[in-house]
């Protein structure tokens, strides 16, 4: 029989950030095989040689690029505050983490304006499909920025109650990383819908 | 060798504090009801997972025998209760019985002390469910796919994307178990096979089913505001089709290959010989499911190399693990126990599943699109259902504290295997034939009749056993893995003592045998 030295207690496991991974990885997949529906539906339609866009309408492009480099902006910002909340300081993370929450509502704000500028009806009135899949997936990807940014400003609300450094500042850290993964889906989606078109 | 890196004697002292006295808990209806305990998660999933399997194996034989019996007593409603049969079959029955009970014994089996987000996996267990009302009152309502009210419709798409999203969260707690709360000394390549099929089984899930969410958005957008892209009510099946044909048809039923491995071991008190392999296989069964993603919106497979491929590959690893846990009973002495004598013909029923599909791309026999796919999916839920049963009487003994008397289990769960195997053949045979669709349909119904009546029957005989079984004792079939460690029921925490570094993947048997 060995006679060795008893174990050492595990370590603790980052658990939060494990489930947020796979929770990121879930909604990664979800938003690419919804791409992919789209992108099936193009094809059918004649592919990419051939206008996709219902008659008389004019994507703005100004507003979706200021929508995705914002979102993108959120990304800097989200880090920031995780990068603050795991040092423990506060006034950091959570200016970053208020900014945070303010470019996530600027992003829904965006997509609303394109929807106004566009005047294009849910269902096309020619029977396109277009419409209905223009607006589930970009629709999809605003429900997925919205819940990122109610995860900022829980966060936020811990920050201020002093739950911060390294074990209580995990919770940022999901933050940063669902935030991540929610930008990585709005940019490709913004690069089908928006550049490809 | 030794269970833990602590001196034998410190180690003897663990598995002696692992044997306390469990520590009450909230009893009643209102202490199940408000329950975290991964436990009672597990079991509330398990046996509600069972009442869907009977309730969808009736659905299934009522459709077949209107169709065997050229009888329309069902009306309009007969492709109504043909697809809620069908569904409920998957998601509402083999799907959550086989999850319930990885949530269950997972834990248990790695040494964690709960499971990961135990109200995450609470609400998962409360969404499913309202999930399933909420789809069966659509059917109800002249809903669901083929249904003739819209309204009805959009709530089965609702609720059955709610289903999904409540499962993914299952597996994502599951899973994160899995990685985070293994105790010392427990690799991934160290933990029980049934632990392993899970990992294997939540990865795939969370990778494949968040594609069928995306696709029941979609459904539902289109059918609510104006149903110009999908087809309607009837392109429903059509584009959710993918979900419920093969390779994806194998994953649902993939922790059974965990419950036999693990189940044989015991009953040989033997190491899984070649484990690497088994564990190899068990992946790469699951990894091949993501191949069906390639006929998600096209039934043009017979032209698609890469289905072609898994669906060819599909067979092989499941017959490598069944070949390997087959080794080990025929090397050891086996004694009788309901959890391998049940789940050797689960895991047959697997391997008859794969093993079928190799037939369907091949374009000479012109399978696709007919009910060759449903005979498939019925082997494969077969062998799911068969391997709840395995699993149920192997492990509820541990988790109530009383046995499961192995006659009878081993005679229900026999009964069930051959229900199955008659619900798969009968659409097989009118798949190459549709000629003998009254003959096929009427073999369906009468497997899923009996089916469903040796699972209702194993249902009552596991709630009975539980109320007034014999005492099972902490270590009833002399285990390997970790979950015999504890008392029988476990306490809250699991384990009362600390568990010690774990030096291979049958800690139990590293002791018995130092």
């Amino acid at each position: 029989m060995l006679a060795l030295p008893p174990a050492p207690a595990p370590s603790r496991p980052r658990l939060l950030m494990l489930g947020t991974a796979l929770a990121s990885g879930a909604v990664v997949m979800l938003v690419a095989g919804m791409i992919g529906v789209y992108l099936y539906w193009r094809g059918q339609d004649g592919g990419f040689t051939t206008s996709w866009l219902p008659a008389k309408v004019e994507m703005p492009e100004v507003p979706a690029n200021t929508m995705m480099a914002t979102m993108l902006g959120g990304s800097v910002l989200v880090q920031w505050a995780a990068y603050a909340a795991v040092r423990g300081d506060r006034r950091n993370a959570a200016l970053a983490l208020v900014l945070t929450a303010v470019f996530g509502i600027a992003v829904v704000n965006a997509q609303a304006y394109i929807y106004r500028r566009l005047e294009m009806p849910l269902v096309s009135p020619d029977g396109r499909r277009y419409n209905t899949l223009f607006f589930t997936l970009s629709g999809t990807i605003m429900v997925l920025v919205a819940f990122a940014t109610l995860a900022a400003v829980i966060g936020l609300f811990r920050v201020i109650g002093g739950r911060l450094g390294p074990r209580d500042g995990e919770f940022v850290n999901a933050v940063a990383l669902f935030w991540h993964a929610s930008a990585a889906c709005l940019v490709t989606v913004w690069y089908v819908l928006y550049i490809l078109k | 060798m030794t269970l833990t890196e602590a001196r034998p004697e410190a180690a003897d002292a663990v598995i002696a504090a692992a044997r306390l006295e469990p520590v009450p808990v909230t009893g009643g209806i209102v202490g199940w009801l408000t329950t975290a305990d991964h436990k009672r998660i597990g079991l509330l999933y398990t046996g509600l997972g069972m009442f869907g399997i009977a309730g969808s194996l009736v659905l299934s034989a009522l459709a077949s025998i209107s169709v065997a019996a050229e009888s329309d007593y069902l009306g309009d409603s007969l492709l109504q209760v043909s697809n809620l049969g069908t569904i409920g079959l998957v998601f509402a029955g083999v799907v959550p019985t086989l999850l319930g009970l990885g949530i269950a014994v997972v834990p248990l089996q790695i040494g964690a002390r709960a499971i990961a987000f135990p109200r995450a996996a609470a609400l998962s267990l409360w969404g499913w469910l309202v999930g399933t009302a909420l789809m069966v009152a659509s059917f109800v309502a002249n809903g669901g796919p083929g249904g003739g009210k819209g309204r009805a419709v959009d709530l089965f798409l609702l609720a059955f994307g709610l289903m999904l999203v409540a499962l993914l969260l299952a597996a994502i707690s599951l899973v994160t178990t899995l990685l985070g709360l293994r105790t010392a000394g427990m690799s991934l390549a160290r933990t029980p096979m049934f632990a392993w099929s899970w990992f294997v089984t939540g990865a795939m899930l969370l990778v494949t089913l968040p594609l069928l969410v995306g696709v029941v958005i979609y459904l539902y957008v289109d059918h609510r505001y104006g149903r110009q892209i999908f087809g309607g009510n009837d392109g429903i099946v059509r584009y959710i089709g993918w979900a419920f044909r093969q390779p994806v048809s194998l994953l649902y039923a993939l922790p059974v290959l965990g419950i036999l491995a693990d189940t044989v071991a015991t009953a040989t008190r033997q190491r899984q010989a070649l484990p690497g392999a088994v564990r190899g296989g068990i992946g790469l069964a699951g990894i091949v499911a993501f191949g069906a993603l390639n006929t998600a919106f096209d039934a043009r497979v017979t032209s698609r190399l890469v289905f072609i491929a898994v669906t060819v590959v599909a067979a092989a690893p499941v017959l490598v693990v069944l070949a390997l846990a087959l080794r080990n009973l025929a090397a050891g002495k086996p004694r009788l126990t309901a959890g391998f004598a049940v789940s050797v013909p689960g895991g047959l029923l697997l391997l008859g599943a794969a093993a079928v599909g190799i037939l369907y791309p091949i374009e000479r026999l012109d399978l696709v699109g007919t009910p060759f796919e449903a005979g498939q999916l019925h082997l494969a839920l077969a062998a799911g259902i068969v391997g709840a049963i395995a699993g149920a009487a192997y492990w509820l003994p541990k988790l109530t504290g009383r046995v499961v008397p192995t006659g009878p289990a081993i005679g229900l769960g026999l009964l069930a295997a051959l229900g199955g195997v008659l619900a798969g053949v009968g659409p097989i045979i009118v798949g190459f034939s549709s000629s003998s669709t009254q003959a096929g349909n009427g073999i369906l119904a009468a497997g899923a009749i009996l089916a469903s009546l040796a699972v209702a029957a194993f249902g009552l005989l596991a709630l009975r056993s539980a109320r007034a079984g014999d005492s099972a004792g902490d270590d009833p079939f002399d285990g390997l893995t970790l979950e015999w460690a504890t008392t029988s029921p476990p306490p809250p925490g699991n384990f009362a003592g600390e568990l010690g570094a774990v030096q291979s993947a049958q800690p139990l048997l590293d002791r018995k045998e130092a």
